[in-house]
């Protein structure tokens, strides 16, 4: 089978240990317990037929004293950059990853998931998102996630498996 | 030094640091075969990793450490150290490793991170709590700033309109009697328009000096409380009321910066001398949160209670119980409170009277909040 490792990169408090439990496990918890570190979960994916298990590294969110651990993203076949619908600074904060990131790891694949989209009346992103324009507009794929009802996770998942392995094909 | 001895000192620094030591030996099939240091293993060596063969199978996180950096650090040779950064394995159990490449030999430790993993997750879960509650209450502001200019432009408007109109009616009408009734109808008007100014003034001022609370160092609690109880002596002894500290503290620091926190003890105890009974006492006691790092502080009045169904009411702006001025004094305690990473609750006491505590994280010496391995 063909393993793919996929690592969550953002902000703390966006809801990335969130978004793995609700694609692992099916769980959703409105408690927030800040990640130290990384852990490994997995789940079995079958894109056009072929299996591929995904190794998911569900990394410490970044702050303002913590960069992320970068010793963890060695050999990624894929990112999930995940941003918070409510908390603007987030997408500024994961663009300025994602250009590192693009940099050192340029043949992985990646995707953007705007998480916590049930949260409507919070939301601080415009419909018409000017920096999601620019960031589609470079081919970046985005997902308006909601790991409380489950909205778009498995698709997200779904999508990066696929590419992943639309990747290592060509 | 023979070399059982070697072993068997080996054996006991593994043991002191709850670690394991593997040599990384090449294999053929271009990978690594571990080999064991030292006489035991740890109980959790086996649990989590099941043998020195089994270990990249059993953990993917070590299989990517030995296959990128470890094996990075073993070519390269030279005294190389490289660390794992923390990471769970089912259970949870969590480890770090290490690769090391020491006389010619290739080395793994791995050591159990419980301790580290705690101590790390206790400060950033703090930390981001309090980043969070930040911007929530900022956010608030924001939300109430555009909502109270909406509101005082929606009462005064009409206002000034009336006011306009019964001068300007009140200078032709000849009628003393007609006068008079307008001259009453434009001073009432004033005052309606007064109080929503200085309704709004209030507001804003709450809302804007917030954004400026600096904790610093904190403040001597129990020195602002003595002495605030000093400043209300007179309108307590208006109502023969009795003060009582309950402490058993000399001084203690908690977060907060003086201006504020004198306000938020100068509302709790306005409120008490509000609700009391003539003769009545009120109690302010101090004291530790067991386990917590925080300090109690509580208002105790003799008065009627509260009803529980209004005990959350009581902090919200405008609540007809809160005293202060225009009903925003427990408002304003509770927005500071919680702005200093404390809470605030109220409550009926079993014998009668209301009780109203703060709690706020404790200073230590250094300035800091002090965490729980302070204690």
């Amino acid at each position: 089978m063909i393993k793919k490792k996929v690592c969550l990169i953002g902000a703390y408090a966006v809801g990335k240990t969130s978004l793995v439990r609700k694609y692992v496990d099916g769980i959703f918890s409105d408690e927030y317990l800040t990640t130290v570190g990384v852990k490994i979960d997995q789940r079995q994916e079958n894109i056009d037929g072929t299996d591929i298990l995904l190794m998911v590294w569900d990394i410490a969110g970044r702050d303002e004293v913590q960069p992320v651990q970068k010793s963890f993203l060695t050999r990624t076949d894929a990112f999930i950059y995940v941003i918070d619908g409510t908390r603007r600074e987030t997408l500024d904060a994961v663009r300025v990853e994602m250009a590192e990131i693009r940099n050192d790891y340029p043949d992985a694949v990646s995707i953007l998931l705007a998480n916590k989209y049930d949260l409507t009346e919070e939301w601080e992103l415009e419909e018409n998102e000017p920096a999601f324009e620019e960031l589609r507009g470079e081919g970046l794929e985005i997902l308006l996630t909601s790991a409380k009802t489950g909205e778009n996770v498995a698709e997200a998942f779904a999508t990066v498996a696929r590419l992943a392995v639309r990747e290592s094909n060509e | 030094m023979n070399e059982e001895r070697s072993e068997s000192l080996l054996g006991g620094i593994l043991e002191g640091f709850d670690s394991v030591a593997l040599e990384a030996v090449p294999a053929e099939d271009g990978g690594f075969e571990f080999h064991l240091l030292g006489d035991n293993a740890p109980a959790w060596f086996a649990g989590c990793f099941g043998s020195e063969s089994e270990l990249c199978d059993h953990s993917p996180f070590l299989e990517d450490f030995v296959l990128g950096h470890a094996t990075d650090a073993w070519k390269n040779g030279t005294s190389a150290d490289v660390k794992s950064g923390i990471w769970e394995e089912p259970g949870p159990r969590f480890f770090e490793a290490r690769a090391l490449h020491f006389d010619s030999a290739s080395l793994l430790l791995i050591s159990n991170a419980h301790e580290a993993h705690l101590r790390e997750q206790l400060f950033n879960q703090h930390a981001h709590e309090e980043a969070l509650n930040r911007r929530r209450l900022a956010k608030e502001r924001e939300r109430k700033e555009i909502l109270l200019d909406c509101i005082v432009h929606d009462l005064a408007s009409p206002l000034s309109t009336i006011l306009m109109n019964v001068q300007h009616v009140r200078g032709r009408i000849e009628s003393e009697p007609l006068r008079k009734a307008l001259e009453r109808a434009q001073t009432q008007a004033e005052r309606q328009r007064d109080l929503i100014y200085s309704i709004s003034n209030l507001f804003s001022t709450e809302l804007g000096g917030l954004a400026d609370i600096h904790a610093g160092q904190g403040v001597d609690a129990i020195e602002i409380v003595e002495s605030l109880i000093e400043a209300h002596r007179t309108e307590a002894d208006a109502k023969l009321l009795q003060f009582r500290v309950e402490t058993e503290m000399d001084s203690v620091r908690v977060k907060g910066d003086r201006e504020h926190f004198e306000r938020v003890v100068d509302n709790l105890l306005l409120n008490a001398i509000q609700h009391s009974p003539p003769a009545g006492k009120v109690t302010v006691g101090i004291a530790p949160v067991e386990d917590a790092n925080r300090i109690q502080i509580f208002v105790r009045d003799e008065g009627p209670g509260i009803p529980e169904n209004r005990a959350e009411a009581l902090f919200e702006p405008f609540s007809p119980e809160s005293e202060g001025e225009a009903g925003l004094g427990l408002y304003f305690c509770k927005m500071v409170v919680e702005l200093w990473g404390g809470s605030i609750a109220a409550r009926s006491e079993p014998f009668g009277g209301s009780r109203i505590e703060i709690e706020l994280p404790q200073i230590g010496e250094n300035g800091n909040e002090k965490s729980k391995t302070d204690a």
